[in-house]
């Protein structure tokens, strides 16, 4: 088993703003960068409306209608290590500091939404009431669990249904623990994406045969706009790399000019760039970190339970009287 | 009675009829067993039963 030995991948990040974050990976295998990019979709655990109870709608929209739009608001999932999903078990509760006892989870989070259509003097009356995240009344209990941008100025909150007048909305909407597994509203991110970048290689001894309008045909071949000419040295370079789709079509350009493997294009090993972005519910590198705490659950259970199996099938093979552990 | 578009509470005892809402004008119809469907202001024969005053449970998936 050759690919056994422990490695040291490398992380290094390039940007990172409230809604996005980019960072190179490097020094690790592919399938690692791959099940990085799989658990942040599909694993990291946010809060999300899951359980809709309808007391008024008169509304154009149907229950059901309403229902799913509540469930796709992102909720700021900042505090969700304090709640248990329901595939969870109940084991290790954390313990509080200054009582020594543990912290009870929670589980669910209430909120409520109850606005009527009202009539306005102007416009004869006929006025739209528009019922959107900031309508929603959050659990008192709980104010750090609300709808993404809940109440900040100058952001348009996320429309829900719009009413007029004479037509309610009145519901309670509970907030559950989940992962992106179970259903995409739980997915804390708009994008997750990882590339390879691209090891440009240009053999300038080769193009100098090449006469200014055949370069710059060359230069021009790349549809991804890679390469220019230099307008000093009239050399061909490299320009932003980092957009190379690996079309080729350069390359296939150089061949056609006579001066095949001028241009040699291969994958950097080893190397991979992210680019992740969040819905909202979580800052981009809580999602990262996340992910890495799932992964690092996931090899705890594996590591373990091979360590289990491999103690039985010794005991069997090799113990005394012949019975496996569960009988001895 | 009323017009189309108003929340109402009218409760029914049983056999006393139930309130449908005319397709056609929104007239509030109070149908009891054997009567014909129909709307008593405009003849309509396309009467629609109206939403359970029940509080009703969804699952937001």
């Amino acid at each position: 088993m050759s690919g056994c030995k422990s490695r040291n991948p490398r992380v290094n990040i390039l940007e990172h703003n409230a809604e996005s974050i980019k960072f190179e990976l490097r020094e690790t295998h592919l399938s690692v960068a791959n099940a990085l990019r799989r658990v942040m979709l599909s694993e990291v655990p946010t809060l999300a409306i899951d359980l809709v109870e309808i007391h008024y709608n008169n509304t154009v929209l149907n229950d059901e209608f309403i229902t799913h739009r509540l469930g796709l608001i992102p909720i700021v999932s900042t505090k969700v290590d304090k709640f248990r999903a329901w595939y969870e078990e109940d084991e290790e509760d954390d313990i509080d500091e200054q009582t020594g006892l543990p912290i009870d989870p929670l589980t669910e989070v209430e909120f409520t939404l109850d606005v009527l259509g009202r009539e306005s003097e102007d416009n004869d009356g006929e006025e739209t009431t528009v019922v959107t995240s900031n309508d929603i009344v959050l659990d008192s209990l709980h104010p750090d669990v609300a709808p993404i941008n809940y109440k900040v100025e100058n952001v348009k909150p996320i429309v829900i249904v719009k009413l007029r007048p004479g037509q309610a909305i009145s519901l309670k909407a509970t907030v559950r623990k989940g992962i992106g597994k179970d259903h995409a509203k739980w997915n804390p991110c708009a994008t997750a994406v990882f590339r390879v970048p691209p090891a440009i290689r240009v053999n300038q001894q080769m193009l100098s045969g090449l006469s200014d309008a055949q370069r710059q045909q060359l230069v021009d071949s790349c549809p991804s706009r890679c390469f220019r000419v230099n307008p000093d040295t009239k050399e061909v370079e490299v320009q932003n790399a980092d957009r190379y789709t690996y079309d080729d079509e350069i390359v296939r350009k150089a061949e056609l000019l006579g001066v095949g493997g001028a241009i040699l294009v291969r994958e950097k090993p080893e190397h991979f760039v992210f680019t992740v972005e969040t819905t909202g519910s979580l800052p981009p590198h809580q999602i990262v970190l996340g992910a890495l705490g799932t992964l690092k659950k996931k090899l705890n259970v594996l590591s373990r339970d091979t360590a289990r199996v491999l103690g039985e099938q010794n005991f069997r093979e090799g113990g005394g009287d012949g019975f496996p552990m569960e009988y001895a | 009675m009323n017009g189309p578009g108003t929340a109402t509470n009218q409760v029914t005892a049983p056999g006393e009829g139930v309130f449908y809402v005319c397709g056609e004008c929104g007239w509030e119809n109070k149908i009891k067993p054997g009567d014909t469907i129909q709307c008593r202001e405009c003849g309509y024969r396309i009467l629609y039963k109206k939403r359970t005053r029940r509080v009703v449970q969804y699952e937001a998936r």
